[in-house]
């Protein structure tokens, strides 16, 4: 297909709102980089792992909302390959169960 | 926490910080993952803004990459924001910084705690809500940016897939230090890395080479491929009620469907949006309803099964629309971040009435 939409001059250009005086505009920002100007703000960290072990989880993992219809525990999990699924996509909607 | 779906649209402003991306917690109705750079990841990465060039085929911002100085002003960091919902809006849990920018990030399917992000500094890192400090862990294996990263949601595998401006896909369990493999391929960055939710070991990757590619961990090689636009790839996503259907945003401004079956022509595509399309995801809960965002500011409802697909535009950012997700706890509530520094998440009309 064609382009829906090309910019034609810079002030097509999507910016964003000047509402913070933290932010910058996205235009603001490519102008400073072009001039070669120090960008405003400019946070430099050095973060090293801390090499720590994750708090331990308490929580069971939940079905996902296609699970619930669906009883793969049941049955051999499918494999890629041709053929494997009935349903042709597009009629999906007439049912919630996959395949 | 109180946080649940329905209720009024949440806004959480994070000024100075430009999302990336979005995920929901499969564990904590409402909490919901978001990663980004400062500066627009521009400073993060010089190669970034020669990508915004060619997705937006636009002269100023090629300009712009052409006389660059980024090395001279070196990178911006990146942040992970955790917030949750309540009926009040949204609150920020957690913020972890980063020495890069952060372009994707995802949860565990294993501990409520744990995410894993990726930066512009070829890492991937691992984080623990319930600690203040972090990261817990540094991957640094890529050599490029890292644009993807997705936890595999089949049952019973913890495995992380990266995909990289190095044009490689790396896939790693979380517990080793090192990836268990690279798969080579693509002839571009790869910008999208998403598991099959139905078969295990198999994921899709899209790239700048204007392909999407299905993979197998068991055979180690690429699959499929299926040259699925004219322009580059984007992103693409598994539907979850069909293991053979998937689809592609490019930077055509078109969404289409792929048939695994039947590669040669796409069964569905989705016309509206006038820019790159950014992401795009399938619904966990409608079997034939998907949202995508782009660079046209908007967020775009669609169910690819009815003649007029188009649902529902939604026009609330007044920047480029980077992340986007849907809960799997509430069947209408949906995340989004875009470059206006606003992280949003609400209840799109279109969902509330079941389409």
């Amino acid at each position: 297909m064609e382009r829906a939409h090309s910019p034609t001059a810079s002030a097509s250009v999507p910016t964003a709102v000047q509402s913070d005086p933290a932010s910058v505009t996205l235009t603001q920002l490519l102008q400073l980089v072009q001039q070669g100007q120090e960008l405003p703000g400019l946070e430099r960290h050095n973060i090293v792992a801390t090499q720590g072990e994750p708090t331990a989880s308490r929580l069971p993992r939940r079905p996902k909302p296609w699970e619930a219809t669906d009883s793969v525990a049941s049955r051999p999990p499918p494999t890629l390959g041709k053929g494997t699924a009935p349903e042709e996509p597009g009629s999906a909607e007439a049912s919630a169960a996959p395949c | 926490m109180s946080a649940a779906g329905g209720g009024a649209a949440g806004t959480l402003r994070v000024p100075g910080r430009h999302g990336y991306a979005v995920e929901f917690s499969p564990y904590l109705p409402g909490r919901v993952a978001c990663a980004a750079c400062q500066h627009y990841g521009i400073a993060a990465s010089s190669l970034t803004l020669s990508a915004f060039s060619s997705h937006l085929k636009d002269h100023f911002l090629m300009i712009i990459w052409e006389t660059s100085g980024l090395d001279s002003t070196g990178p911006g960091c990146g942040t992970l924001l955790v917030l949750d919902k309540y009926e009040s809006g949204l609150r920020l849990f957690r913020s972890f910084d980063w020495n890069d920018g952060l372009f994707d990030v995802t949860w565990s399917e294993n501990n409520e705690h744990v995410l894993v992000t990726c930066s512009g500094d070829g890492s991937l890192q691992l984080w623990d809500t319930a600690k203040a400090a972090g990261p817990l862990q540094v991957y640094k294996e890529h050599i490029q940016e890292v644009y993807s990263v997705d936890w595999s949601q089949t049952r019973g595998e913890q495995l992380v897939v990266s995909g990289s401006w190095d044009q490689t896909v790396k896939v790693w369990d979380p517990t080793v230090g090192k990836s268990l493999c690279t798969f080579r391929g693509h002839e571009s960055v790869i910008y999208s890395t998403i598991w099959s939710p139905h078969i295990p070991g198999c994921f899709a990757s899209a790239s700048g080479d204007q392909t999407l590619r299905i993979w197998d961990m068991k055979t180690t090689g690429v699959r499929i491929v299926i040259p699925a636009h004219q322009a580059e790839i984007l992103s693409c996503d598994w539907c979850k009620y069909n293991e053979n259907l998937l689809v592609t945003g490019a930077v055509d401004c078109s969404l289409r469907g792929w048939d695994l079956r039947n590669v040669r022509q796409p069964v569905f595509e989705l016309l509206g949006h006038t820019y790159a399309v950014r992401r795009v995801k399938f619904s966990p809960f409608h079997v034939s309803v998907l949202a995508s965002c782009s660079y046209d500011f908007t967020v775009r409802f669609w169910n690819f099964s009815k003649p007029d697909p188009l649902l529902e535009t939604e026009e609330h950012h007044t920047e480029f629309t980077c992340g986007l997700d849907l809960s799997l706890h509430s069947p209408t509530q949906v995340a989004d971040c875009a470059w206006d520094e606003t992280i949003k998440i609400y209840d799109p009309a279109c969902l509330i009435v079941p389409p």
